[in-house]
């Protein structure tokens, strides 16, 4: 007997994966940014702190984005290992931005080598450039991957006929209909979370040595980032809520816990749903607004679970809740952004206050248990389905035995590297504390 | 076969060859490092750390075009032989991790023991698990239909032909790195420390070789009548095998370029004639059918996009790539002062 049965296991080990993987490929496309932007003011300005935040971060880089490697990697394989069914009708469906992920994949390595090692080697521009190009690249080669993703959501590109695939065109699987929504969302969310994280931690280093240089021109560069960014994501939730609403209407309604279609469907804030008695507990409604929403209407009907056979209902309860925790921590770092702003422009005082720093140390994992969060929306959100209306989850399962003990390996494995990356960073900052100030505020010459 | 699936397999066959070269002086670094017993430690990582990643991307170009364009055989591989290949990602978690830490972890103490044995080991262990399970894939024990568990998930790749497959895969990494890092040294005593070490796992690879043909023999698969039997895999034998004392000589003048150039010529005369022979097969089932470029093959407009994307991909990464070897690969690794 088998603690845990093949499909919860696999499924299981996919969300540990992916879930490991994803907050490395996030930092692995946004970090590059914020160093090539420390990079540019040391260019320009010729502050001596601003190269030395360039390189600790471009350390910083080079480490998440090995892991992110690595466990992307894993990935790759997994998909074949845990679901063979799944990636024989799949592969050739949806392997064009794979394809195109692995040269995007590519470039960023490259770019990244050169920049690693290019600081005495390149030409400043050259080099500068170098780091550019690592995080553009991966963008796109998170946009590519998020486009395999949006069409396990909304499948096209292909007739199905008697469990077969016929005339294939991946670039219409490609170019899919929830591609630019997700793209977009989870372009924005890398953003939020690695621009909150990283300003975050500075933040709380900053609360320890108060002034020090690094860590103010480390906020300086992160938090414009993550404010701009936390202001378009409601509105790219928004117009991905929409598209949802009408392409996998099951997924709406276990995202907002609706068990009756009806007009002037009601947004819930909050609540605990109870799948048998098809209730909501504790909730917060306000009538209207998810019709509002959804369909730009106060009165427009929303489809509720009654309206699908009850077998293939999505998991209410994980996605309602998941769903929730990502729009509450959204709209808070909105408001963390709103605050900067204003402090910004009327309170200058305030952003060096260590209670704003505080508030911005509780905002350093938060981004990421949204980005957590919403990745449970979109994958628990769809299931049954492992494709959305053409392949269950179960059937795409391994027949292999035993998938709860490479899940227990895995998960294990994970954890020590998490564990390990942590010791590493508190290593790096020790270190960096050890220097003298002056360091980072004498003008030295370019070397 | 059509220009199109030719295109593509002529990728496939490039990825798999520069992965066993690249990727193979990568991981091949990890063992001498081994071997050596860290004797030349930094310089051994120093000379793999601005390209280490980019060598590593290969593997997911084979794996991409697989699924993509075969996808039978990569779901068939990666379900049959699920745990050999858990094994080697488990080794390439940790082998990137911990090149990773070791490199860019501040100070020097205990903790960069502990990086330096996860390397080592794990440099060791993920190419021993990837020549196994290629050697698997070929070996015809994969039951599409087993009676138990040992039968579908164990059996196809826990054999004496798989591990001498494995094992001679690390060796091959080994080889190629001891003879890369002839040329990454400047002293004219480490240079020909390096090419005593190459001169040394070639010896070595030789007898492993003849066991790969060997336990193929005695589980039944008859390597070695077939590379007789084929005339192209027959001459990439012979031209191995020539290059055998070319290689001797060349290492003990201390030839850097030559050296490289005949070893990379001499790996891929063995992958190439290994090829030759299975030639269009790709995974051989125990009831003795066969998938095979062809009989695999996705529809045209599949690989006629995948071939896009690989032009794409040529296009942008090959200068690039190029690049970067040039501005890092033109002298010694220890000729100057690595930035870090």
């Amino acid at each position: 007997m088998e603690p845990l049965d093949s499909l919860l296991a696999a499924r299981w080990q996919m969300a540990v994966s992916l879930g490991f993987h994803i907050v490395f490929a996030c930092i692995g496309m946004v970090m590059p940014f914020f160093m090539a932007a420390a990079h540019r003011r040391w260019l320009r300005t010729g502050e001596v702190v601003y190269r030395e935040l360039a390189r600790r971060w471009a350390y910083g880089v080079a480490i998440f984005f090995a892991v992110g490697a690595v466990s992307g990697t894993v990935l790759s394989f997994e998909l074949g290992m845990l679901w063979p069914r799944f990636m024989d009708i799949a592969g050739p469906i949806f392997g064009l931005p794979f394809a195109l992920e692995g040269t995007a994949f590519f470039l960023e390595a490259i770019a990244l080598g050169l920049y690693l090692y290019g600081w005495d080697r390149l030409p400043p521009r050259v080099h500068w450039a170098a780091g550019v190009v690592v995080g553009i690249a991966g963008v796109f080669s998170g946009i590519f991957v998020v486009a395999a993703n949006a069409w396990m959501n909304s499948p096209a590109g292909f007739a199905w006929v008697d469990g077969q695939a016929t005339d294939i065109d991946p670039v219409a699987a490609m170019f899919n209909a929830a591609w630019p929504w997700q793209a977009l969302h989870m372009t924005l969310a890398a953003f939020v979370a690695t621009g909150f994280a990283v300003a975050g931690l500075h933040a709380v280093l900053l609360l320890r040595r108060p002034g020090h240089p690094l860590h103010r021109a480390a906020l300086r560069i992160a938090l414009p980032f993550a404010v701009v960014a936390a202001f378009l994501q409601p509105i790219s939730g928004d117009l991905s809520a929409k598209d949802v609403a009408r392409r996998q209407p099951e997924k709406l309604a276990a995202m907002e816990a609706l068990f009756e279609t009806q007009t002037r469907a009601p947004l819930l804030i909050g609540g605990l749903p109870d799948v048998e008695a098809r209730e909501v507990r504790y909730a917060l409604e306000l009538p209207g607004l998810l019709s509002f929403l959804a369909f730009a209407d106060v009165d427009a009907e929303v489809q509720g679970l009654d309206a699908f056979p009850r077998e293939l209902w999505p998991p209410v309860v994980v996605t309602h809740l998941a769903f929730q925790v990502m729009v509450g921590i959204g709209f808070f770092l909105m408001g963390v952004a709103l605050l900067y702003l204003w402090a910004r422009w009327k309170r200058p005082g305030w952003l060096d206050h260590p209670r704003f720093l505080r508030l911005l140390g509780l905002t350093m994992p938060l981004g990421f248990v949204a980005v957590e969060a919403g990745w449970i929306v979109t994958e628990v959100g769809r299931q049954p389905w492992i494709i959305y209306q053409i392949l269950l989850t179960r059937d795409a399962v391994t027949t292999m035995p035993g998938i709860w003990v490479s899940l227990g390996i895995v998960s294990l494995i994970y954890a020590l590297l998490t564990v390990f990356l942590v010791w590493l960073m508190r290593r790096q900052i020790r270190a960096l504390h050890a220097r003298p100030v002056s360091d980072f505020t004498t003008p030295r010459s370019a070397s | 076969m059509t220009p199109l699936l030719a295109f593509i397999v002529f990728v496939l066959a490039v990825s798999l060859a520069l992965y066993l070269l690249l990727g193979g002086a990568d991981f091949g670094a990890g063992i001498l490092e081994w071997l050596t017993r860290g004797r030349d430690q930094r310089r051994l990582a120093d000379a793999i750390a601005p390209v280490w990643e980019a060598n590593h991307v290969w593997i997911l170009l084979v794996i991409v075009i697989l699924f993509v364009g075969f996808p039978s055989v990569y779901s068939t591989l990666t379900h049959y032989l699920h745990l050999p290949l858990l094994a080697a990602l488990l080794g390439i978690v940790f082998r990137g991790a911990f090149f990773a830490f070791r490199h860019y972890d501040v100070g020097v103490d205990p903790a960069h023991r502990l990086y330096a044995w996860g390397y080592r080991i794990s440099s060791v262990w993920t190419p021993f698990f990837l020549g196994m399970t290629l050697g698997a894939a070929f070996l015809g024990r994969i039951d599409p239909a087993p009676a138990s568990f040992v039968d579908g998930f164990v059996a196809p790749w826990l054999n004496t032909f798989a591990a001498a497959v494995g094992l001679f895969t690390v060796v091959l990494c080994a080889y190629v790195a001891a003879v890369f890092m002839v040329g990454e040294v400047s002293a004219p005593s480490d240079q020909t420390y390096y090419a005593r070490w190459g001169a040394g796992l070639l010896a070595a690879a030789v007898p492993i070789g003849g066991v790969v043909f060997w336990t193929a023999h005695r589980a039944g698969y008859p390597l070695l009548s077939h590379f007789l039997a084929t005339p192209a895999a027959l001459a990439a034998l012979g031209v191995a095998t020539l290059l055998l004392p070319l290689i001797a000589l060349s290492l003990r003048r201390r030839r850097v370029w030559t050296s490289r150039v005949l070893v990379g010529l001499q790996l891929l005369a063995i992958l190439g004639g290994f090829f030759a022979v299975e030639f269009p097969t790709l995974v051989r089932l125990r009831d003795g059918s066969e998938l095979t470029l062809l009989n695999t093959q996705a529809p045209p407009a599949v690989l006629a996009w995948l071939a896009v994307a690989l032009v794409v991909g040529v296009v942008v990464v090959f200068p690039a790539t190029g690049y970067l070897f040039w501005v890092f690969k033109q002298g010694p690794a220890d000729s100057d002062e690595r930035a870090g």
